[in-house]
């Protein structure tokens, strides 16, 4: 049997952006490894490939470009690349614009490519570890020399805690005469030295050729720093738009990141990052008692101070010249004090009784200059 | 009696310039010789336009802790430094309260150059309370240069406000047991909008060949 692929031929477009010098980082990385791949209506094939990926993140820009180059058992190659830019807006309270743009050429052999160029518009809601968004893209696809237009609408909402992340996107599309909605549901859950994702997705509502039922599970293992096992398997559905037809496949790869991050994605959790810093319990402040700042009037500020069990309790810091200054009880345990404070942070120590001069919970512990140790409270 | 009153006139009129001033609280706090050192370097920093009211803090502040005329000397030293550190950073005008939070960020492992990056980027806004987090997020744990490009990735954007409830969050994590990298990645990571899980316009076909 002969198969017939797409022809090969890669671009990557680039996307100019102004990227802060000290807030940006460039991650590198390349995966080598092996698949054994059928797409719908062939029989399987064995591949091997490799995936260069270059990414710069700015505050609020993000380029990357990736490209594959696949080699199948029959000699036959396939070569892709994608490159997509997006810009981040200012936040605005809870809400916050993205403007992003990607394209991409797929080819096989000597045959037309196939390619796409899509802008997307997309607006987020976010809240306290989750978050909503609304997005809509518009483009060409082409294939040879034929360009068409596209067009998707999509919605999602999310949510995220530090070792768990999971959502759920409604993605309607058209293309030609074809019109499907894809609904996919994400996870992914990462540990120090592991991180697993997947998905399960529908296609409904489909005019044309598509998949009903299709999902992927993905699993990667940090050897090192630099070198990661990756294993990944399942089936996806044929995107007309970027000329990709339905499979199912197994991939098993080896990750070398030439350029790792140096500095903590500001907008992904790492696992190389999750590691627990050594010394961090020894700065919280004693538990003998807690200070907590609130606002008084216009410009007073009360500091309050529990300390049960005790009958005095005295506070002494930049504001107080560094002189004792007892706190007033208006219930046993609960001291406090109104005092005119500027926004800024202030040096303090408390002490319960006559003691030593200690730091609350509540204020950052800091080593001072005299062997000793210091709280620090913020006045907003 | 003429020639009395002019030479008091001309020793009122000369005298602040030949004579160090004295900082009236530290008078009876610390020794004679301390305070001739610490009222010499509150008047080369005052000569600077630095912040006197933190050095004279910091010197009161060792006095209350019964710290040695040596060490407290080296401490208000050590403090002029960082302040002309953050000053230059800052810019000349930078407010006091700005230029200490930015020597609080400078012992926690900002950068000069973190600072003025800062700077440029909320060049309206009070750096006060970004410096202040800043220095907050490496006590509780997360490494300076994590902390410093949190910071400065919310620079543009984000409110005081916001800054305070991005420390309370990754504190509250931390406390609750999740490392302070990844409290603070998350929390970060909610303040920049992402949420792209399963099926996206972008989806990298590097799995997908």
């Amino acid at each position: 049997m002969t198969y017939r692929w797409p022809v090969v031929a890669a671009t990557a477009v680039g996307f100019h952006a102004l990227v802060a010098p000290l807030t940006a980082q460039t991650t590198a990385s390349l995966e080598l490894g092996g698949s054994l791949v059928q797409y719908d209506g062939f029989l399987s094939s064995g591949a091997v490939y490799g995936t260069p990926m270059l990414r710069l993140d700015g505050r609020a820009h993000s380029i990357a470009a990736q490209g594959s180059y696949i080699l199948f058992e029959s000699g036959s190659r396939i070569l892709q690349g994608t490159a997509a830019g997006g810009w981040l807006t200012p936040r605005f309270g809870p809400w916050r614009g993205e403007l992003s743009a990607s394209a991409g050429v797929n080819g096989y052999q000597d045959y037309p490519s196939y390619g796409h160029v899509l802008g997307r518009g997309k607006l987020h809601l976010i809240g306290d570890g989750i978050g909503a968004w609304v997005a809509g893209a518009t483009g060409s696809s082409f294939f040879g020399a034929s360009w068409d237009g596209a067009t998707e609408l999509a919605v999602g909402a999310w949510a995220a805690t530090p070792e768990f992340g999971g959502g759920v996107t409604l993605t309607h599309s058209r293309f030609l005469d074809s019109t499907f909605t894809d609904v996919v549901a994400g996870g992914r859950w990462r540990t120090s030295v592991a991180e697993l994702d997947a998905s399960l997705g529908i296609r409904t509502s489909a005019v044309g050729r598509g998949n009903r039922l299709y999902g992927d599970i993905g699993a990667r293992f940090r050897l090192s720093s630099r070198f990661s096992i990756l294993a990944s398997g399942g089936r996806y559905p044929a995107d007309p738009v970027r000329g990709v037809l339905a499979a199912s496949y197994a991939n098993l790869g080896l990750r070398f990141d030439l350029i790792p991050s140096r500095r903590a994605p500001l907008t992904s959790l790492s696992a190389a990052l999750r590691r627990v810093v050594p010394g961090a319990a020894d700065r919280r402040g004693s538990d003998d008692a807690s200070l907590a700042i609130e606002p008084s009037t216009v410009d007073l500020t009360r500091v309050r101070v529990s300390a049960p069990g005790a009958t005095r309790v005295e506070l002494m810091g930049d504001f107080t010249d560094w002189e004792p200054l007892p706190l007033a009880s208006e219930h046993p345990g609960l001291f406090e004090i109104v005092l005119r404070l500027p926004p800024g942070s202030y040096r303090l120590n408390v002490r319960l009784d006559g003691g030593r001069w200690i730091v609350p919970a509540g204020a950052r512990v800091e080593e001072d200059d005299f062997g000793q140790k210091v709280g620090i409270i913020l006045v907003p | 009696m003429l020639r009395s009153i002019i030479v008091l006139m001309c020793l009122a009129a000369v005298g602040p310039h030949w004579a160090t001033a004295q900082e009236p609280r530290l008078v009876g706090r610390l020794t004679a010789e301390t305070r001739v050192q610490v009222d010499a370097m509150l008047d080369s920093a005052r000569a600077r336009a630095l912040p006197i009211e933190p050095l004279v803090d910091r010197a009161l502040e060792g006095a209350s802790k019964r710290a040695s005329g040596e060490r407290i000397v080296a401490a208000v030293r050590r403090l002029t430094d960082e302040l002309q550190v953050a000053r230059d950073a800052l810019g000349s005008r930078s407010t006091p309260s700005e230029i200490t939070a930015g020597a609080s960020a400078l012992r926690a492992g900002a950068t000069g150059d973190d600072l003025a990056q800062l700077r440029r980027l909320r060049t309206d806004r009070s750096l006060t309370i970004a410096a202040a987090v800043l220095a907050d997020l490496v006590a509780v744990g997360v490494p300076a240069d994590t902390a410093v490009a949190a910071v400065l990735a919310l620079a543009e954007f984000a409110l005081d406000t916001e800054y305070l409830a991005l420390r309370e969050n990754v504190e509250r994590d931390v406390a609750l047991g999740a490392s302070p990298v990844s409290a603070l990645g998350v929390r970060v990571e909610a303040a920049a909008p992402q949420g792209d899980f399963g099926a996206g316009t972008q989806r990298p076909p590097a799995r997908k060949p």
